[in-house]
């Protein structure tokens, strides 16, 4: 039985020791990697890998980081299975165990809040990849970081649109809100309603609908009823062609502005002329007139053999500005890191692909960062704004 | 107005799904949770007669529902023979896992993306009054009404209908009367699941299709049964029509969330004034 115990023990103490050890080796720079490679978002989960690891393989096939003698990265890859709890001990993990540098990710917000809360403990800095929920940023943590922009700016990015669009002398006096009756649709049409209160831009109809349905013609009637010149969709991209279709069927052709990477997607172009003209608000688009974008967009497609989608350019960005915060800081050290990345101001080079004119972070830890809007032309998603980054400007109705 | 004509027709094309389950009810005792993914694997089917072939998916009709009827058919064979004496409890679990198995099995298949079958007809419309309807639910709904109405001629006046019913009374009584059980079982299932082939294609026109769109109407498609009263057949046509019609009143004067939950709303009122369903006695 006592030699059960030391059996048992053993082990622990070894870990203990090795944990009081020497804790970075200057030859690498761990970077550890929360993302989910099973569960509900799999499938989002490998692209964002994808985008870390050509990150990874840029700078190390470029020599490494400087700053740190030539240092590779090693990126060391935790999967959260999409569950809040496994993203919370993966992190511990990473932290305890592998001894990250840094840690990024985690995906959803649900995934992330935990997986910051450990960072932040345990004085690691975490850069968040693509979670939304404003929350993230504003709870002054010290260790926080987030390249992607707040939830409610895409709210804001789409009323100053909508004031560029009437600038610009499209008619727009009416503007209905359409969304999925879940926690996403009703969160971001909080948002709007907000927004266009703040612009006392009119709100003529106001329609939820449930995920799934077959037939939302109800909604629709009411919606042209109202005479809206531009219906805001949030929704899931299989109710949106439920719903765009249904609106051709009555006849109504608003324009309408769709939301998020899921209104991005390539299934709504095979609804062809019926989403013409339509418009998107998402985080970033492989045709932003950025050269760091452009570079990006390709290698990504040489390497993976498809365009990368605005979730994967994010990853891409928090691995550079972890390699980069270690380079400024001579160091391997997290808290000389966090101090470094503080300080991080970049104007060109890889990690300024997204659309903002340098990447840099508040005391809060936030980037500040647009959103940008896409549009469909020729049956192509295209970027039209804002105007510094727009692959073309936008077309009005004919 | 608006919100009656989309009842009207958002409930016959759950009478169409639902019809199947509780005839596969009525006469098997089975509750088939894999309903819904019949119904998946015959909108797919819908999809890919039309993307490969050009086929329009109202004469595709005509090729899925025997494919889906076979399957039916292998199902019976292959699977639910073994589960028809054993308690209802793993009945059920049988079910439920085939449910879960086709759905993954759909996944590593055909991947989890949207598919859309984009036809002119896809945004027609008919006027009837100050309220619209899409060509394609009205061509749904005719053929729901004419495919119950078929269901239950066979029902109430051929021999099979008859030896079905039979069945349905009392399995025992049946078998003594020299009924052959498993025969009619086999036809049971047939004609349960390859009432999906008629649904499948026509449902793949008017909305999308993807591994879980079965998922959405198997719950529906419960309420509505046992709303009607398990088994019975104008029971599926009332508690379809009452469903959809529910839904969509609901959906004009309050939120989706709302809507969404009266179909629910009206399976407690049911249960609870009528147990055994709304029209349980007639098939009695």
């Amino acid at each position: 039985m006592k030699r059960l115990i030391w059996g048992c023990l053993l082990p622990l103490v070894a870990m203990a020791i090795g944990a009081a050890g020497p804790a970075h080796a200057a030859s690498e720079l761990k970077i550890g990697v929360l993302v989910p490679l099973t569960g509900t978002s799999a499938a989002d989960g490998t692209r964002l890998l994808n985008a870390h690891q050509l990150a990874a393989k840029q700078i190390n096939d470029a020599g490494g980081i400087a700053g740190l003698g030539g240092a590779k990265i090693n990126l060391v890859v935790a999967d959260t299975q999409s569950k809040p709890e496994v993203a919370r001990s993966e992190t511990e993990r990473l932290i305890s165990r592998e001894k990250v540098s840094v840690v990024l990710g985690a995906w959803a917000s649900a995934t992330t809040i935990p997986s910051v809360q450990v960072a932040e403990r345990y004085r690691v800095p975490f850069v968040v990849t693509s979670a939304v929920t404003d929350a993230i940023t504003e709870q002054s943590m010290q260790f926080v970081f987030r390249v992607s922009p707040k939830g409610s700016w895409a709210a804001k990015d789409v009323g100053a649109f909508i004031g560029d669009l009437r600038q610009h002398g499209v008619a727009l006096d009416k503007v209905a809100i359409a969304y999925e009756d879940g926690p996403f649709g009703q969160t971001v049409s909080a948002g709007y309603r907000k927004e266009l209160a703040a612009q006392s831009i009119k709100l003529v109809a106001d329609e939820s609908f449930r995920t799934g349905s077959a037939d939302v013609s109800t909604q629709v009637a009411k919606i042209k009823a109202s005479g809206a010149d531009l219906v805001l969709i949030v929704a899931y991209i299989d109710d949106e062609s439920v719903l765009v279709r249904s609106m051709a069927a009555q006849q109504y052709r608003p324009y309408i502005l769709g939301y998020g990477g899921g209104h991005t997607h390539p299934t709504l172009l095979e609804l062809g002329d019926l989403v013409e003209g339509a418009f998107g608000v998402v985080e970033w688009m492989p045709d932003l007139k950025n050269p760091a974008a452009k570079a990006f967009a390709d290698a990504y497609k040489a390497a993976y053999g498809a365009l990368p989608l605005s979730n994967s350019a994010q990853a891409f960005a928090a691995t550079w500005v972890s390699a980069l915060g270690a380079d400024a800081a001579h160091s391997a050290d997290p808290v000389a890191i966090r101090d470094a990345l503080r300080q991080l101001k970049l104007k060109d080079g890889p990690a300024t692909l997204l659309p903002n004119d340098a990447l840099a972070f508040d005391e809060s830890g936030q980037n500040h960062v647009s959103n940008v809007m896409s549009q469909v032309i020729d049956g192509k998603f295209v970027t039209v704004w804002p105007t510094n980054f727009a692959a073309q400007p936008f077309k009005p109705r004919k | 107005m608006q919100a009656v004509i989309s009842g009207l027709a958002n409930g016959s094309i759950y009478a169409l799904i639902a019809v199947g389950l509780t005839l596969v009810f009525g006469i098997m005792r089975i509750i088939n949770f894999a309903h819904g993914e019949f119904l998946m694997i015959a909108m797919y089917g819908g999809f890919f007669a039309w993307s490969a072939f050009g086929i329009d998916p109202v004469l595709a009709v005509v090729i899925v529902t025997p494919v889906v009827m076979l399957i039916g058919v292998g199902l019976y064979k292959g699977l639910i023979r073994f589960a028809l004496n054993v308690p209802d409890i793993n009945q059920m679990a049988v079910t439920l896992g085939l449910s879960m198995l086709l759905q993954h099995m759909a996944l590593m298949m055909f991947t989890g993306n949207n598919r859309l079958i984009t036809q002119p007809r896809s945004t027609a419309s008919i006027a009837i009054g100050p309220a619209i309807i899409q060509v394609p639910q009205l061509i749904a709904c005719v053929a729901s009404l004419s495919l119950l109405g078929l269901l239950y001629l066979v029902l109430r006046r051929s021999d099979l209908g008859l030896v079905m019913r039979a069945v349905s009374q009392s399995r025992d009584g049946a078998a003594l009367s020299g009924i052959d059980i498993s025969a009619v079982y086999k036809w049971a299932m047939a004609i349960g699941i390859g009432s999906l082939g008629v649904a499948g294609p026509l449902m793949a026109a008017i909305l999308y299709v993807n591994p879980m769109v079965g998922a959405l109407f198997t719950l529906k498609a419960f309420v509505i049964v046992i709303v009607g009263g398990l088994g019975s057949f104008s029971g599926v046509l009332i508690g379809s029509l009452l469903v959809g019609l529910a839904e969509s009143i609901a959906a004009a004067w309050f939120s989706a969330a709302i809507s969404a939950a009266v179909p629910f709303a009206i399976l407690l009122l049911v249960l609870l004034i009528r147990p055994e369903g709304l029209m349980s006695a007639r098939m009695r």
